[in-house]
């Protein structure tokens, strides 16, 4: 699974990267590599198996901090 | 600056809009729970509160034609905040990218593929909505007419198959809960499915050619269609499961098992599970082109056919991790959901909207929109 996860964003690399790369596109080879790391770190964790805290566990509790949210019965 | 150069007619932008509503039909399960088959009312006071809403998204259209919400938050509150809010926004496109991914990702495994592993029907579906990204928004819009057209077909077949169940008893008696009940499941309907036509204020740009009155006649025309298969589809829901229509996750792909009319119209739910994927994947494809387009434009790159793939890869691994499983994402969808989504939806818009007012923006008046002659 880690090997075709690595393989898979190889690929995605030759695919988009190489080209900006070629006509020297600064702010997307900025922009791809920022969702590149992201995608790779979030595709090794699932990989492996890790479990990784939800965004909207965060949302969900900075709304009840604050007192606004609807109760569950 | 445009970053995407593709032009669509008003009608295309109108269909896309229909069928962009249409494809919340899914969404009705978040409120069937709590106002079981008294639903239809905040259903109606959900679609009145979301004309002003959708009044004031059609007016940013006419006063900034040419730009894209992200422009104008970097217009209204200067570059820095702008971006700011920006960066906000592209969270917010992407988390809604990767809810409905994650819904189509379950009802597919649910209902048409069990044994498949999710994270490929995902892959899979991501990489057709990649393809259409990179194409342009020509390409991701094309079908919406059809399919819009489609999706009425289905509903209006799946009545009269059940007409024979339909018991209009079932949508009385009204008025029976409490209050906040009602107001709960009116902020519902108003912000998740409603309000997200927020996304559209991205795509503006690319409607080319039309008046002040055309702009309006395809926002509220589009609205008004995606409005009235909402309503058929959860009224058809109510009328034929009744009282237990808050126990099901899928009351729709429910409904459609009651048709029985001989051997040869039974099973019928799977037209419920081909219309609920295409209705989802148009979603998911207009959601990622949204995406892209907001990724390149505080990036500052018009290259966005090339940050399509890795924004969708990303979109695949970072669904699964919001929710565990439907029946959270069904609690979060009805307590938190709708303060956050309307955070963005509502809320930044419309202090956008007062703030744009009192500066005077846009300075060029000759760029907004015209009056038919």
């Amino acid at each position: 699974m880690i090997l075709i996860v690595i393989v898979g964003f190889i690929i995605i690399a030759l695919i988009d990267l190489i080209p900006l790369i070629k006509q020297r596109k600064t702010l997307a080879i900025v922009a791809f590599s920022v969702f590149f790391a992201l995608a790779l770190t979030y595709g090794l964790l699932n990989a492996f198996d890790v479990e990784v805290p939800s965004i909207m566990k965060a949302w969900k509790s900075f709304f009840e901090w604050l007192g606004i949210a609807y109760k569950v019965e | 600056m445009i970053i995407d150069k593709s032009h669509v007619s008003g009608t295309r932008f109108m269909f896309t809009i229909a069928f962009y509503l249409q494809s919340s039909a899914l969404l009705t399960s978040f409120i069937s729970g709590i106002t079981e088959q008294e639903s239809w009312i905040p259903a109606i006071f959900g679609i009145l509160l979301s004309l002003p809403i959708i009044y004031m998204f059609r007016t940013f259209m006419v006063k900034f034609p040419d730009k894209n919400f992200l422009q104008v938050l970097e217009m209204t509150y200067g570059r820095v905040l702008g971006k700011i809010m920006g960066l906000g926004y592209i969270g917010f496109f992407i988390n809604l990218t990767s809810l409905n991914l994650l819904d189509l990702g379950e009802f597919t495994k649910l209902a048409i593929l069990p044994l498949t592993p999710q994270l490929l029907i995902t892959l899979l579906c991501i990489l057709v909505c990649v393809w259409a990204v990179r194409h342009g928004f020509n390409v991701v819009s094309r079908y919406g007419s059809i399919f819009t057209l489609i999706e009425f077909a289905i509903v209006i077949t799946s009545l009269i198959l059940l007409s024979n169940q339909i018991e209009f008893s079932n949508l009385i008696p009204v008025f029976q809960l409490p209050l906040i009940k009602y107001v709960q499941t009116t902020h519902i309907v108003t912000v998740i499915p409603l309000s997200e036509l927020v996304v559209f204020l991205m795509i503006t740009p690319c409607v080319k050619n039309i008046s002040k009155q055309q702009a309006t006649k395809y926002w509220f025309l589009g609205a008004l269609m995606g409005f009235i298969v909402l309503m058929l589809t959860l009224l058809r829901d109510i009328t034929v499961l009744g009282n237990s229509l808050h126990l099901f996750s899928l009351p729709g792909m429910v409904s459609l098992r009651l048709v029985n009319l001989g051997e040869a119209l039974s099973r019928i739910e799977i037209i419920f599970a081909v219309g609920l994927t295409l209705l989802l994947f148009f979603k998911i494809t207009i959601l990622l082109y949204v995406s892209t387009i907001a990724v390149a434009q505080l990036f500052g790159t018009t290259q966005y056919k090339n940050i399509a793939l890795i924004i969708g890869v990303f979109v695949v691994f970072y669904a699964p991790t919001l929710y565990p499983n439907s029946v959270a994402h069904t609690n979060s969808a009805r307590t938190i959901e709708p303060f956050v989504h309307g955070l963005f939806e509502i809320v930044l818009p419309l202090l956008t909207f007062i703030i744009a007012a009192i500066l005077k923006l846009p300075k060029d008046k000759k760029s907004m929109l015209k009056q038919e002659a």
